[in-house]
């Protein structure tokens, strides 16, 4: 099954939405598509149950996201949610799977806006049920206005820290510990780049005087270096960076995560030319003022092409959006010209807060120089931190061959969990450049279910090729 | 200045060079990339004599032999295992089909019988009881390919070969008593060359000025998840495009040449939306279990194939020295034994079996080439 | 407040009261289920991790197939089999 649209844009968070909305308003026909069954995107995540749709706590996320959504269902947008992208060949031609089964999207035009994913710096034990990732829990927290655990602690680095120490406080919760890799001073340094959003900065403030008033320890300059326990988490070790001193906290949760990363699979496949950047969570995909990337009618916004948080995202996404109706002939230069003077202004003073942000969650050179041997790296293959330097030994020089040695990234998340992390070791052990230093983007971009994937189907309409030569 | 240069480090030109060292020679292997990054270790791995062309079949039987004696003679795990084959019929059109190659391969030596349903169902207890019957191979089974690369590198270095990966050849030309190799930054010098470059042999072999066409097919396969047991033979279908099996690990391989896309030129290949849900179909309608399964991971590699699909493994006519081996096709199956018999006549040896000269191929062949094969003893 | 608990699914056979709109993966949660299934190769417990569809460790026997219980939303007389994909436990 094929449908032909004049753009489609992968991804309904504040990037791909904005971009469908302001494509949609020049004229184009649009498709928009979504992995959840709303629009918002992880950060203007919607409410799922009745306890989440009905609270009234104040949340800006939840007010942009209710707005983005409201004005998507008001569009004449064409909306496929709970459908997951799982391929993009140029032309543009978009592979889909949903509970109705497998169809291509087709348009001339395609935006990228598919997000971030959360970077785990691995542990001792981070495979450990009721280890969770940090972003988990405003998942959890922004649909069902609910947090799991009695007994939690909340680690890592970013800004993320303090705001789901803080929701936690909100739900009654009492964090029994917070531990961040960054300092006073690093606080203070991205301090300074938050006063450009005066109310970011004045919520960041606010969510620390709550924590202090409510008497979370907080442990600076420190992190979790393992986790205790079975078939559930009984304890957590912390350990401070510069001192190296060490302390067991009972736990039975533990949210921990050390930033986001460009969940830029498809960026990859389709050739989109990208740029290590640290400071963007590992790697940034190259565009010009007009969201352009190096393929020719492939747009990029949001936290997928280079990690600048969800506002300059909404904004990149209209830039997007006006750019590929622009180059589709739905807007003259000087209309496009009038339409991105606001936009690209709004973009500038919000872009500093999200270079705060990003410095607070780079992602250390040294990730795993402390790690223990017997520490899982790639977490679907159980592949430990021992077996990649026996690889090396063997003769690995890169990411790909790492994976041909080891099965590092060939399990479901397709080395999303470890790629970055196999990659430092790599790049560690063998400083130099590379012919890999990512592992090859293949389609499936995530797993998809085989039943889905093929649907019901009779076996003569299976086109089966010609028999090969005998 | 080396006695022998292989260029191209898939298995064909790793396998060379493995036994030419062991031969005596001081040899080196020149990669552009990885040790067995394209086709050897990007295809399914199957070692079946079901989808072997009926004129390879005698290499194919002494390589599965090989192969399943990797531990002995190459001296690393490529994950070999032996296991009964069978080939489906789902329509009376293909039972056509499958008797008739069942035949022709049996001929040829290998020990394929047609099977009705109920013996089928009793060696795959997991196949479709749609099935109308089918062949079965005894000797049959899998090697774990992206293993190839790893095993090669160790034994090739016990071997004291130097491999040289990310190292591209740009030309070759005679100089003095053998061959000068130039690479991007300098030349090496070797008495004889060995060109195993897969679809890349035609561009090489225009480097001593000889045009010989290699089609480029651009195989696609995919992979599910580590799943419990659905299966525990090789499985294919009459017309051969299908190949299916489980790895001890519990991923099941789905391959059997359905096409994607790409060129040899830019070394630029992917799959495609129809061939990935087509060639899904098709495994699941031979093992119902696989729809419960989760497809983590779809690929592509080469196949280099000649004008009348059957290999070029010899001498190159007017180059002394000079060999090819490629176009093979079944090429990872049949890989260690051609490449023994190749070594063999290098080494200036009678080869075991008759090799398969380039002559027939070239435009001014003569008649009696164009005959080629010889006939297998 | 306290939700109001609709919708039945079974999990291994037992009956788990949940909420509209919850994920599979959050019901178990909420009843305390962390251990969802053991890691193929080392045959490690793992529980949900990412809750956001990206890290697969929460791809859990659902109504047969194998789905992320983070991504699936609970349905009435959904079945769930705290198993996954090569887990052959039970």
């Amino acid at each position: 099954m094929t449908e032909s649209f004049d753009l489609l844009v992968i991804g309904a968070g504040p990037a791909g939405g904005e971009a469908a909305l302001s494509a949609a308003s020049a004229g184009l026909n649009v498709a928009l598509i979504d992995e959840g069954p709303a629009a918002g995107g992880q950060v203007w995540r919607a409410p799922r149950t009745a306890k989440a749709k009905r609270s009234r706590a104040q949340d800006p996320d939840r007010e942009r996201g209710d707005d983005l959504r409201a004005r998507l269902a008001a569009s004449s947008i064409k909306i496929f949610y709970a459908t997951q992208v799982w391929d993009a060949r140029p032309g543009f031609r978009v592979s889909c799977v949903s509970d109705a089964g497998a169809k291509e999207l087709n348009a001339p035009c395609l935006v990228l806006a598919t997000g971030a994913i959360e970077r785990v710096l691995p542990f001792e034990g981070w495979t450990t049920p009721g280890v969770f990732g940090l972003a988990a829990a405003t998942a959890v927290m922004k649909a069902e206005k609910a947090l799991f655990g009695q007994d939690i602690v909340i680690a890592g680095q970013g800004p993320l820290l303090i705001a789901v120490a803080a929701k936690a406080c909100e739900l009654g919760l009492r964090p029994r510990a917070i531990i961040d890799r960054a300092s006073r001073s690093d606080w203070l340094r991205a301090a300074v780049g938050f006063a450009g959003v005066p109310s970011m900065l004045i919520t960041g403030a606010r969510w620390m005087s709550q924590l202090a008033l409510a008497g979370i320890p907080y442990h600076r300059g420190s992190e979790v270096i393992r986790a205790n326990g079975d078939n559930a988490l009984q304890s957590i070790v912390m350990s401070n960076l510069d001192s190296g001193a060490t302390e067991e906290i009972e736990a039975d949760t533990l949210y921990v995560g050390n930033g986001l990363t460009p969940a830029d699979e498809l960026h990859r496949l389709l050739g989109a030319a990208q740029t290590a950047d640290g400071l963007r969570g590992g790697y940034r995909t190259i565009r010009d003022d007009r969201c352009r990337s190096s393929v020719p009618n492939l747009y990029v916004a949001g936290d997928g092409a280079g990690v600048y948080g969800a506002l300059p995202s909404a904004i990149q996404g209209q830039i997007a959006g006006l750019s590929a109706a622009r180059d589709h002939g739905a807007l003259t230069e000087a209309q496009f010209s009038a339409r991105v003077k606001e936009p690209r202004r709004k973009l500038r003073r919000l872009e500093k807060f999200g270079d705060a942000s990003c410095r607070l969650m780079q992602f250390p050179q040294d990730v795993t120089t402390h790690v223990s041997a017997e520490t899982i790296i790639c977490r679907c293959e159980d592949v430990t931190h021992a077996d990649i330097h026996a690889a090396i030994d063997d003769g690995a020089q890169d990411l790909n061959q790492l994976k041909h040695f080891t099965r590092l990234g060939m399990g479901p998340c397709q080395g999303r969990m470890c790629g970055l992390t196999a990659a430092a070791i790599l790049n560690h052990r063998n400083p130099g450049p590379k012919t890999d230093t990512r592992l090859t983007p293949r389609a499936p971009v995530r797993p998809i279910e085989m039943n889905q994937l093929i649907g019901d189907f009779d076996y003569d309409d299976i086109p089966v090729p010609k028999p090969a030569p005998l | 200045m080396y006695d022998l240069a292989v260029v191209g480090g898939g298995i064909h030109g790793a396998s060379v060079a493995l036994f030419a060292a062991r031969g005596g020679m001081n040899v080196v292997l020149l990669e552009a990339g990885a040790l067995a990054r394209q086709a050897s270790g990007t295809n399914a791995g199957t070692l079946t004599m079901q989808m072997t062309r009926a004129a390879l079949i005698p290499y194919a039987l002494k390589a599965h032999e090989m192969w399943v004696n990797a531990p002995h003679w190459l001296g690393h795990d490529v994950g070999v295992v032996a296991c009964d084959g069978l080939s489906l019929a789902f329509t009376e059109a293909e039972e056509q089909l499958l008797s008739e190659r069942a035949k022709a391969r049996s001929a040829a030596g290998a020990p394929i019988n047609l099977v009705t349903k109920a013996e089928a169902t009793r060696i795959e207890p997991g196949v479709n009881p749609s099935i109308r019957m089918a062949s079965h191979c005894a000797i049959d089974g899998y090697a774990n390919a992206y293993l190839t690369g790893l095993a090669y590198r160790r034994a090739l270095r016990d071997a004291g070969v130097t491999i040289r990966e990310y190292t591209p050849v740009t030309g070759l030309a005679a100089s003095g008593k053998g061959y000068e190799i130039r690479l991007a930054q300098k030349a090496i010098a070797a008495s004889q060359v060995v060109l195993t470059g897969g679809v890349w042999l035609e561009p090489m072999l225009k480097w001593l000025d000889i045009q010989l066409p290699i089609k480029t097919l651009v195989n696609q396969l995919s992979v599910t998840e580590r799943t419990g047991p659905v299966m525990r033979t090789v499985l294919g279908i009459a017309s051969g495009l299908l190949s299916l099996k489980q790895f001890p690990h519990g991923t099941v391989v789905i391959g059997g040449g359905w096409q994607g896309e790409g060129r040899r030129e830019t070394n630029y290949h992917r799959t495609t939306h129809d061939s990935t849900v087509g060639n899904a179909r098709l495994a699941v309608h031979a093992i119902p279990a696989l729809r419960n399964t989760r497809l983590v991971r779809s690929w592509t590699g080469f196949e280099a194939e000649t004008a009348d699909a059957l290999p070029i493994v010899g001498p190159v006519p007017g180059h002394p020295g000079v060999w090819v081996s490629g176009s093979v096709h079944s090429g990872y199956t049949s890989a260690p034994y051609i490449a023994h018999c190749l070594t063999q006549a290098i080494l200036g040896h009678h080869p075991e079996m008759p090799l398969f000269p380039m002559d027939r191929l070239l435009a001014n062949s003569t008649p009696e080439a164009a005959h080629f094969p010889p006939k297998s003893q | 407040m306290s939700e109001r608990l609709e919708i039945r699914l079974t999990v291994n056979g037992a009956p788990l009261a949940c909420a509209v709109g919850q994920t599979v993966a959050s019901a178990l949660l909420a009843n305390s289920s962390y251990l969802l299934r053991l890691s193929p190769n080392g045959q490690t417990p793992r529980g949900a991790f990412c809750m956001m569809g990206a890290c697969q460790e929460c791809a859990i026997q659902i109504d047969g197939g194998i789905r992320r219980a983070c991504q699936t939303e609970v349905r009435d007389g959904m079945r769930v089999e705290l198993r996954g994909a090569a887990d052959d436990r039970g």
